[in-house]
């Protein structure tokens, strides 16, 4: 008994660091923000709360949000799946393009967000090849398809990757199987591809989403007038120094998130 | 009818790494370029007075050493904390283990946004802000998470007969540390290491609510850089800042598993 | 595994190199006398003016080390409160003149330059008196120094516009010629175009800002005024420009024609190449805004030797040959009186100050401004 309790102590002291750590960062913090977004002088406690959410612009700004990640995480699954599939036969340059997806990870999102703007642009690139084609140029930058599609091109090597690997390390014999026993391409995609896939695109399109959700520095200088969530909460605090009203949107904006997941995982599990 | 496909195929993969490779190019040309304007597919003239500005006028050498001297602090902070987490985690009976790793993950799964309000009102009680240490300690609750995820996976991977057989060969203690475990485990901290780097050195959210004219990283400087002076410097500045990032990206195609940076999104 | 020692190499490197210069910025105490250049004012152009073009200028004529740092101007506030004396070490100030309004309200000491130091600074009493003896409507009694005065003015392309409006109710009139290419900057942005803009609008069509805003807002003129500016927003580009680079981003695209900005940054911009060559100001004469006008100020805890040093450096700064550099090369309106030695060719490029002098409004509404600052989008919307 006397050798259980010092045994737990020890693990306890070095469990201790990283948890007083995410304590004194994480927790203490997120305690900080619930209290301010409390209105202990109004007359009602959560009267920030009831405002923010019973303003148009309150809907507006968590359904902009929300479409904004749902319609991202979409774009990229649908992304993913069809490089899978050309990827999956190894094509020439293969290892080339795993590591091409890396560029959107590794390279901090401003840089990025720049980019796609000058690219995007009434005088970009892309514009002068649509322009070659039908003649007139086309307004991506500021509008919801352009945020959706920068919102894909950054988010998407997460869901790629992961379900890659996953599918990488799947049994080319039960394909080649039901090819033997006559099924057609599309019958093998359909019932033999997609559901094993199926863990390793949920697990990755979640991060996707998490991120697509909680993006800041992109819509911060490509959103124009759509301000999702994160950019709302850091122009009324930051910015406008309405503080309590700031965290109050933050708590509601780390429900909804926590929501989001909590769903997800129940999605996942049933999916197993 | 195959020749074809495989046409196609090519042709899909080119447009997306075009879609991909592109923007970086166009940040690229524009760094160079004087008097583009209208729809011109290259401009009309060449210059180095952006990267002249940006090392003379914007100071990206300071800044440089400013990201570096966080990223430093952050991963030393993230693995001297996390090291001993993760081994208990990874090497411990520890009851309600899958609930301690995702209260030890939350900080990940929350955007960071929300908690980057109640960092800052902390920080400014302590005079903590614009000061080295206070940006780098808000970079650890974003680094030590990915850092305990990463050891605790790699100390499980841990043979214990190894480190028995060390010792009946009689090994001491200090001995088994240095010549067995360290070497075993040395690939799992440098992972840490580059991912916590990627993290720190991406890391924009919590930095624009904690940083200060002392204080300023790269992302910020970008920031700044596009929100109030010109995009023709912007992109020279992001040019530079393009070059460490690569670098990153060439380690982790050559020496990891890219599929474990998943885990380790950047500051978004 | 070749690989892997590349990287243990570089990584080794990272780290001497963050040693080396963490203990090289301990060591380093110069003999020479230092002054530091706070600058909480400059954009983008005279950070590049300053550090490339008068701080050289001025360590070769004083003699001295200039550190030039660029900051914000509640931070550095905040710090000096904290000063004791003789433990001062920011010797000279370049701020903005809302800020020098919260240094002359809480209790920092400033040196009183005019008229105590004339003898010192020879070359302050080449600016007007009445900067010098108030600022925003505060008593300033000579306690910093005019560098430069900055306005806001017309800007078009000219290849698009030949005859641009010469009012603010010529430009509403005339919205329909140019409907998609009028720019603004959103007034909830960092940079303060957007707001100065709406503010002037206003302004010229009759708004009244000497009322209190709790009595100006419950006025029908103000009502009537904001139908107005929702005619105008309806004919301007949008998305309205996040940031100025956006503003000339449109420019450049020439998706925007017409705007109102600071004129020093665009004409200047121009000349980088970083707007078209066509691009040229223009006055409207119902009134616009001046712009951050710049304020020398010496803080009083500072040593006797630094400060020596710095009224030489800010008598430097206001001679003709900087002042005139100002307005010839960067476009902006010198803080002392030398109209007569500027060249004429300025004038082809700028308006004239005797035409803008008299109409320039200063903000002195702030609850308007605030007002204009948080609810204009949700007011055109």
């Amino acid at each position: 008994m006397k050798k259980i309790t010092k045994q737990s102590l020890v693990t306890f002291s070095l469990l201790s660091p990283g948890l007083l750590a995410i304590g004194c960062l994480f927790f203490y913090p997120l305690f900080i923000i619930i209290k301010n977004s409390l209105a202990f002088e109004e007359e009602h406690i959560f009267y920030h709360y009831i405002k923010f959410l019973s303003s148009s612009n309150g809907l507006y700004v968590i359904g902009l949000t929300c479409l904004l990640a749902f319609g991202a995480t979409f774009l990229s699954i649908c992304l993913s799946i069809l490089l899978i599939l050309i990827l999956r036969r190894k094509p020439i340059g293969h290892n080339f393009f795993k590591t091409l997806v890396l560029a959107p990870i590794t390279i901090p999102g401003l840089i990025c967000a720049l980019g796609l703007l000058l690219f995007w642009d009434k005088n970009g690139w892309m514009n002068l090849i649509i322009q070659g084609i039908i003649n007139r140029p086309i307004q991506v930058n500021y509008t919801i398809p352009g945020l959706l599609i920068f919102y894909t091109w950054l988010f998407f090597p997460y869901t790629f990757l992961i379900t890659f690997s996953q599918v990488e390390s799947l049994d080319k014999s039960i394909e080649e199987a039901a090819e033997v026993v006559g099924a057609n391409r599309m019958q093998v995609l359909r019932y033999i591809l997609l559901p094993l896939a199926k863990p390793g695109l949920l697990a990755g399109s979640i991060i996707t989403f998490m991120l697509c959700f909680g993006a800041f520095s992109v819509p911060l200088i490509c959103g124009g007038d759509y301000r999702p969530l994160s950019v709302s909460i850091y122009t009324t605090s930051a910015i406008y120094n309405r503080w309590d009203e700031g965290s109050a949107m933050a708590v509601i904006m780390a429900l909804i998130q926590i929501f989001f997941l909590i769903s997800y995982i129940r999605i996942m599990k049933r999916a197993r | 009818m195959h020749y074809a496909k495989k046409v196609l195929i090519i042709t899909f993969l080119l447009c997306i790494t075009i879609f991909i490779i592109s923007p970086f190019l166009m940040i690229i040309v524009t760094s160079f370029a004087r008097g583009w304007f209208g729809t011109q597919w290259m401009p009309q003239e060449w210059t180095f007075d952006w990267y002249q500005w940006a090392f003379q006028v914007a100071n990206i050498g300071a800044i440089l050493k400013n990201s570096i001297i966080i990223a430093v602090l952050a991963i030393a902070m993230s693995l001297f904390i996390g090291m001993a987490t993760a081994w208990a985690i990874a090497r411990r009976p520890v009851p309600g283990k899958e609930i301690l790793f995702s209260i030890i993950l939350l900080p990940r799964m929350i955007p960071p946004i929300t908690y980057a309000l109640g960092i800052s009102n902390i920080f400014y009680k302590l005079n903590l802000i614009d000061t080295y240490l206070g940006v780098s300690l808000a970079h650890v609750t974003l680094c030590l998470p990915f850092g305990i995820l990463i050891l605790s996976s790699t100390f499980e991977g841990l043979d214990q007969r190894i480190i028995e057989a060390a010792q009946v060969c009689g090994a001491s203690r200090w001995r088994t540390f240095f010549h067995v475990i360290l070497p075993l485990v040395m690939p799992g901290i440098l992972a840490a290491i580059i991912f916590t780097f990627t993290t720190s050195y991406n890391e924009f959210t919590l930095t624009i609510m904690t940083y200060g004219p002392h204080t300023v990283t790269l992302p910020v400087k970008t920031y700044l850089a596009i929100g109030d002076g010109y995009w023709e410097v912007a992109s020279a500045i992001s040019t530079i800042l393009l070059i460490p990032s690569l670098i990153v990206l060439i380690i982790i195609q050559r020496l990891l598993k890219p599929e474990k940076i998943v885990g380790g999104f950047k500051g978004v | 595994m070749k690989f892997s020692k590349i990287l243990y190499t570089l990584l080794l490197y990272i780290i001497t190199f963050v040693i080396f210069t963490t203990f090289n910025g301990c060591g380093s105490k110069d003999k020479e006398l230092e002054l530091t250049f706070i600058d909480t004012n400059s954009g983008a152009n005279f950070q590049w003016f300053i550090k490339t073009k008068v701080i050289p200028e001025a360590e070769k004529t004083l003699n001295i080390k200039i550190h030039y740092v660029v900051s914000s101007g509640p931070e550095i506030i905040q710090r000096i409160k904290t000063w004791k004396e003789g433990k001062g070490d920011i010797h000279i100030l370049l701020i903005k003149p809302k800020d020098l309004v919260d240094i002359l309200s809480s209790d920092i000491p400033l040196e009183t330059l005019y008229p105590d130091k004339v003898d010192r600074i020879p070359n302050i009493t080449k600016c007007l008196e009445e900067y010098l003896t108030s600022v925003l409507g505060n008593n300033l009694n000579g306690r910093a120094a005019l560098f430069w005065r900055s306005q806001m003015n017309g800007i078009c392309n000219g290849s698009l516009i030949p005859n641009p409006p010469s009012s603010w109710k010529e430009l509403y009139e005339r919205r329909g010629e140019w409907t998609g290419h009028i720019g603004m900057i959103r007034p909830d942005a960092k940079s303060s175009g957007g707001r100065r803009f709406v503010y002037c609008f206003l302004h010229a069509f009759g708004i009244d800002f000497s009322i209190p805003f709790e009595e100006l807002k419950n006025t029908s003129e103000w009502d009537d005024v904001w139908n107005k500016f929702k005619e105008l927003y309806e004919t301007m580009h949008k998305p309205l420009a996040s940031e100025p680079p956006i503003l000339f981003n449109q420019f450049k695209k020439e998706d925007v024609w017409i705007s109102v900005y600071a004129t020093d940054y665009t004409l200047w911009s121009r000349d980088k190449g970083m707007l078209p060559e066509t691009t040229k100001a223009f006055t409207l004469n119902d009134g616009v805004t001046a712009g951050a006008d710049a304020y020398l100020v010496i803080p009083s805890f500072i040593l006797e030797k630094k400060r020596q040093a710095a009224y030489d450096f800010v008598n430097f700064l206001l001679s003709d040959e900087i002042q005139l550099q100002l307005i010839s090369t960067m476009w902006q309106y010198p803080g002392t009186e030398i109209w007569d030695k500027v060249p004429e060719y300025v004038w082809e490029n700028i308006p004239r100050w005797e035409d803008i002098k008299n109409t320039r409004i200063r903000i002195t509404n702030n609850e308007a401004f605030n007002f204009i600052r948080e609810h204009t989008m949700e007011v055109i919307k």
